[in-house]
């Protein structure tokens, strides 16, 4: 990747463990040309696992392209390098998690900035989103459980079957809202401005949007309640046969 | 129409489950922002390397660097400098289409160049 660069240069970053290849990006003010090698070495390493992510998570129904939501993360994956902590000694794949949580916090946060409105993007990000971005609050090993999910856990290759067999507008709104699912209270809370922005996004209105993802929940939950009686009377045919 | 609340009353599912569920789904499928490193564990057992097309990383680097987008930068000149006569003919065959003079047309058109001459020499 760089012009000047020996084959002895290009294979010792191409077997650069990330710490250095990190270390490395934070002097970008001092050695500009080796610290880029870097970045493109890691970018190399990390990209597939999010452009994956964005192919699936339906970003090309707002309207952005996978691609330009990747190269904006490691961009700010670049400038942010410094802020990466992770303790001594962690293990390769234990590294290899939290260099890939990192990148999704700051990921998210770009997804967020996304849907704020121009005169916003202008704005510091919060506390809580600057916080998330630079690392200080590392994804937990587990997700948080909720007891009352627990119950329902047999349901959810029903859920998958309603997915698929929902317009894909509509499968791409309820996909995307629910980005923003609180474990708190177990319900999706969308901020006013995020919601506007999404709206502009798909090209409705807010209150369309809370109305169309309300009645998609109720058909969810009646085609579960549907498909948990059928397996039930199927069940019972069974056991009297 | 049904409220949601009749729904609840029937399936004795709460919406907080039913939205934790739907959250979950997403979760192992991939489709929303992890929440932990096990999500990410998920994810890229989800993700088939060999079907996503990965990005140049020179195009990262054109980022960083501020350079112009790749399009722009692709626009060339297909025959280098010309001269500005040569740039004049081609807006007129541009503007006839690309069709060439017939003689009949031409024997007119110079007849039409020497009254305008003469006529500005009257002019004068």
């Amino acid at each position: 990747m760089r012009e000047n660069a020996t084959v002895a240069e290009e294979l010792a970053t191409r077997s650069a463990d990330d710490m250095d290849l990190l270390l490395r990006m934070t002097f970008k003010d001092e050695n500009r040309e080796d610290a880029e090698a870097a970045l493109a070495e890691f970018f190399r390493r990390y990209q597939t696992t999010l452009l994956g992510f964005a192919e699936k998570s339906g970003f090309r129904a707002l309207g952005w392209s996978p691609d330009d939501f990747v190269l904006r993360t490691f961009e700010k994956a670049f400038e942010k390098a410094g802020l990466f902590r992770a303790p001594s000694g962690l293990p390769p794949d234990k590294l290899r998690l939290k260099i890939q949580a990192w990148l999704f916090q700051i990921a998210k946060n770009e997804f967020l900035m996304e849907f704020r409105k121009p005169e916003r993007k202008q704005e510091a990000p919060t506390e809580r989103e600057r916080t998330e971005a630079e690392g200080q609050a590392p994804l937990p090993e587990k997700p948080p459980e909720r007891f009352d999910v627990q119950a329902l856990q047999g349901k959810k290759a029903a859920v998958r079957t309603f997915l698929d067999a929902l317009p894909e507008a509509d499968r791409e709104m309820l996909v995307i809202s629910m980005n923003f699912f609180d474990f708190k209270t177990g319900k999706v809370h969308l901020p006013d401005d995020i919601l506007e922005g999404l709206a502009e996004s798909m090209g409705t209105t807010p209150e369309s949007i809370k109305t169309k993802r309300g009645r998609l929940l109720r058909k969810l939950e009646d085609y579960l309640e549907t498909t948990t009686t059928k397996t039930t009377q199927s069940t019972k045919q069974r056991k009297e046969l | 129409m049904k409220t949601h609340g009749e729904n609840q009353a029937k399936s004795g599912v709460t919406s907080e489950a039913l939205e934790g569920l739907l959250h979950q789904v997403l979760r192992e499928d991939g489709k929303v922002f992890p929440v932990s490193e096990e999500d990410i564990r998920n994810l890229e057992a989800e993700i088939d390397p060999n079907e996503v097309e990965t990005i140049d990383p020179a195009r990262l680097l054109a980022r960083v660097r501020r350079e112009k987008p790749e399009e722009s930068s692709k626009v060339v000149p297909l025959f280098g400098k010309t001269s500005s006569e040569v740039e004049d003919e081609l807006q007129a065959m541009a503007a006839r289409n690309g069709g060439q003079i017939t003689d009949e047309v031409r024997k007119q058109m110079e007849q039409d160049r020497v009254n305008a001459e003469k006529g500005l020499d009257q002019e004068k």
